[in-house]
């Protein structure tokens, strides 16, 4: 998933004080094209942020918030139809909830802004509430992650070096193609299952969706389902993984389960904490919510989990140009894990890299100094501008 | 003066109260969204309603309950953890139980017929939480044409291509829901609201509860997630639990399945499994 919400319009000097408000601004658009596994094409509506290109995304942006930030959201609508924001779980006042029978909806060319306290850490979603059956399975839905202090779910809690978003969600290609054929809407059959997006080998094929850490490490991994499928999560053995969080709210005892049900519009986040080197693959198995029958299953990729990248290995890491503007060149002697922070050291988006080199988009990222960590107190620096 | 302590409150009829509670279990066509379905229920009197009836008791008091079937067929009644199967309910006939539940929390009693169960009949019990306001939701799904199959004697089972077209909250799909006052929440800020939720149905269920969280209390079938603080619960299947709302706010908010197919009466929205919180000051 992209982590493009460092593309915050930010109104105060010192962004990360509770008492400061963030505008962050996007649109909603339904002229989406989503390329699926097959290599065909299909619609999607949704979300995308406020930039020349007006493109939208599926899943929607990845929202990063702090605990206690006061957040402006505005949504310019460029779309023929009316739509909301449902600020899911967060539980906002009922102005800004995105339920158009109690709330506002935005109209077709115009746009709305919906103000909240991000009150409590965790893993939250967003979606349109207009026409909700059919928005949703249209595309516009996202993942919002409210952050904890210093790297930890929640105030004393678990903390993490390393996070994975993960976002979980179907759709019947017959009614993206033509949605205006959509009803009746009790007859919507998922078809295409995807992950952040994705089906099948495009997640394999996509290093950004693979989960890996160094022996050691804490991995914070977040789910969240906005599938019409009951989605059933089967962690690898030997990832040692721990449930503390679902729905935005500590669990009263920390789960230690190695499979997990997220039915639709569910929310967990969960932690592992690998002690041996292994590969395997986390399944994301999807069931009828009508039949229970399993209809799909993808992998996420969890190669080579556990074994560390070295110092004296890490130091041979190239990273240009700098300062960069648009992409950053990663050139690295073998596999291995590293996080992005920003000058105030907050978290910004983890990432895998593989021997040789690789393309990193920085575009979304604010002007500014930048540090790359391999999480052993190995630093980089660049300068996007 | 301990009898008199001794209250069951039957909750469908204006909040009467009773020691004793008489259901009427009946099955027959009815029009639902414009569409003839045939549907079984526990009714509260003798007069047909889809909605099955509510009822509340103490814990540990004696609920003396009996069940009149008026249809054609042999129904039973089971209530899990408390009445087992194979208590027989033959047509006609007037079966009376004394019941008592120890445990707090919400339970369903439902007919183990093909013409029952599967058709509507399942009722709900709440036990206990009696200083609090208590609402109960009781989910069901169906599949208008499978129901006359059902009702004829044509299948026994749901098929594997199940395809449900109407979902209901105490036998109404919205905009009614919104008029049962079991089912549309009318509250204040800082009240510890009860929700007894059952799902009768054929399917799993979701509700996603828009504005607020609210704490599992008790679950059937879900016992590991008692004390879990949420706004998306599960229901499944068969299962019936217990949730507290406590509202930290006014507004007027929504609580629906996200199963998004279910928020649809015959395929349009808005309609099935919807209802609403209205809390004020």
């Amino acid at each position: 998933m992209s982590k493009l919400y460092i593309s915050l319009l930010l109104t105060c000097a010192i962004p990360h004080l509770a008492l400061c408000q963030t505008n962050i601004y996007m649109i909603s658009a339904m002229d989406g094209e989503l390329l699926m596994e097959n290599g065909n094409t299909t619609n999607f509506w949704g979300y995308g942020w406020q930039t020349q290109s007006q493109e939208i995304e599926l899943p929607a942006p990845l929202l990063h918030f702090e605990e206690g930030e006061e957040v402006i959201m505005h949504m310019n609508n460029i779309s023929p139809e009316a739509h909301t924001i449902h600020l899911h779980g967060m539980d906002v006042n009922q102005a800004n909830d995105g339920v158009p029978q109690t709330s506002f909806q935005v109209m077709q060319n115009q746009s709305g802004e919906y103000s909240f306290t991000a009150t409590h850490p965790g893993t939250y979603l967003y979606h349109c509430h207009v026409t909700t059956t059919l928005h949703l399975t249209m595309g516009m839905y996202g993942m919002i992650v409210v952050d904890g202090p210093d790297n930890t779910f929640y105030a004393g809690g678990p903390g993490f070096n390393v996070e994975h978003e993960y976002l979980f969600s179907d759709l019947m290609v017959e009614v993206n193609d033509a949605p205006a054929l959509a009803y009746p809407f009790d007859d919507i059959y998922p078809d295409y299952f995807m992950v952040n997006g994705l089906q099948g080998t495009m997640i394999t094929d996509d290093l950004n969706q693979h989960l890996s850490a160094h022996i050691g490490d804490s991995v914070a991994v977040r789910l969240g389902s906005m599938a019409y499928s009951l989605i059933k999560v089967k962690f690898p053995e030997g990832s040692n993984p721990v449930t503390y969080m679902s729905d935005g709210r500590i669990l009263p005892n920390a789960l230690t389960v190695s499979e997990l049900e997220i039915y639709p519009g569910e929310r967990f986040t969960t932690v592992f904490h690998p002690d041996a080197s292994f590969s395997g693959n986390m399944e994301v198995e999807y069931y009828s919510m009508l039949t229970k029958e399993l209809i799909h299953t993808n992998l996420v990729p969890l190669q080579n989990m556990g074994v560390s990248v070295s110092e004296s290995q890490w130091s041979e890491l190239l990273i240009f140009p700098n300062p960069a503007s648009d992409v950053l060149h990663i050139q690295a002697p073998n596999q291995g894990n590293f996080a992005i922070f920003n000058a105030q050291g907050k978290w910004i988006s983890s990432h895998r890299v593989q021997a040789g080199v690789q393309t990193l988009s920085v575009s979304h990222l604010s002007p500014g100094i930048y540090f790359i960590s391999n999480g052993e107190g190995v630093n980089k620096t660049f300068v996007k501008w | 003066m301990k009898a008199f302590l001794i209250l069951i409150f039957l909750v469908v009829g204006g909040g009467m109260l009773a020691v004793d509670v008489t259901v009427h279990l009946q099955r027959q066509t009815t029009s639902m969204n414009l569409t003839d379905v045939v549907m079984s229920s526990f009714c509260a009197t003798e007069e047909f309603s889809a909605k099955n009836a509510l009822i509340s008791v103490g814990t540990g008091e004696l609920l003396n309950l009996s069940v009149v079937n008026h249809d054609t067929v042999v129904h039973t009644l089971t209530i899990d953890g408390i009445l087992e199967s194979g208590n027989d309910l033959q047509p006609g006939e007037t079966v009376a139980f004394e019941l008592t539940f120890n445990d707090e929390g919400s339970y369903r009693f439902y007919s183990e017929s093909p013409m029952g169960g599967l058709l509507g009949a399942s009722g709900m019990i709440l036990v206990g939480f009696e200083d609090h306001p208590r609402y109960f939701w009781n989910l069901f799904d169906l599949q208008t044409d499978l129901t006359f199959q059902l009702s004829d004697g044509l299948t026994d089972v749901i098929p594997t291509d199940y395809q449900p077209d109407l979902f209901f909250i105490n036998g109404a799909h919205y905009p009614n829901t919104i008029n049962d006052p079991n089912t549309y929440v009318q509250e204040s800020v800082g009240e510890q609201i009860i929700i007894a939720i059952a799902n009768g149905g054929n399917m799993d269920h979701i509700l996603h509860f828009h504005g607020y969280h609210v704490e599992i209390l008790q679950s059937h079938l879900q016992g590991d997630r008692v004390g879990w603080i949420k706004d998306s619960i599960p229901v499944k299947a068969g299962d019936a639990l217990t949730v507290m709302l406590t509202p930290d706010k006014p507004g007027e908010y929504p609580v629906h399945d996200h199963n998004l197919i279910t928020v649809t009466n015959a395929g349009f929205y808005p309609g099935g499994m919807i209802t609403y919180l209205n809390i004020t000051e």
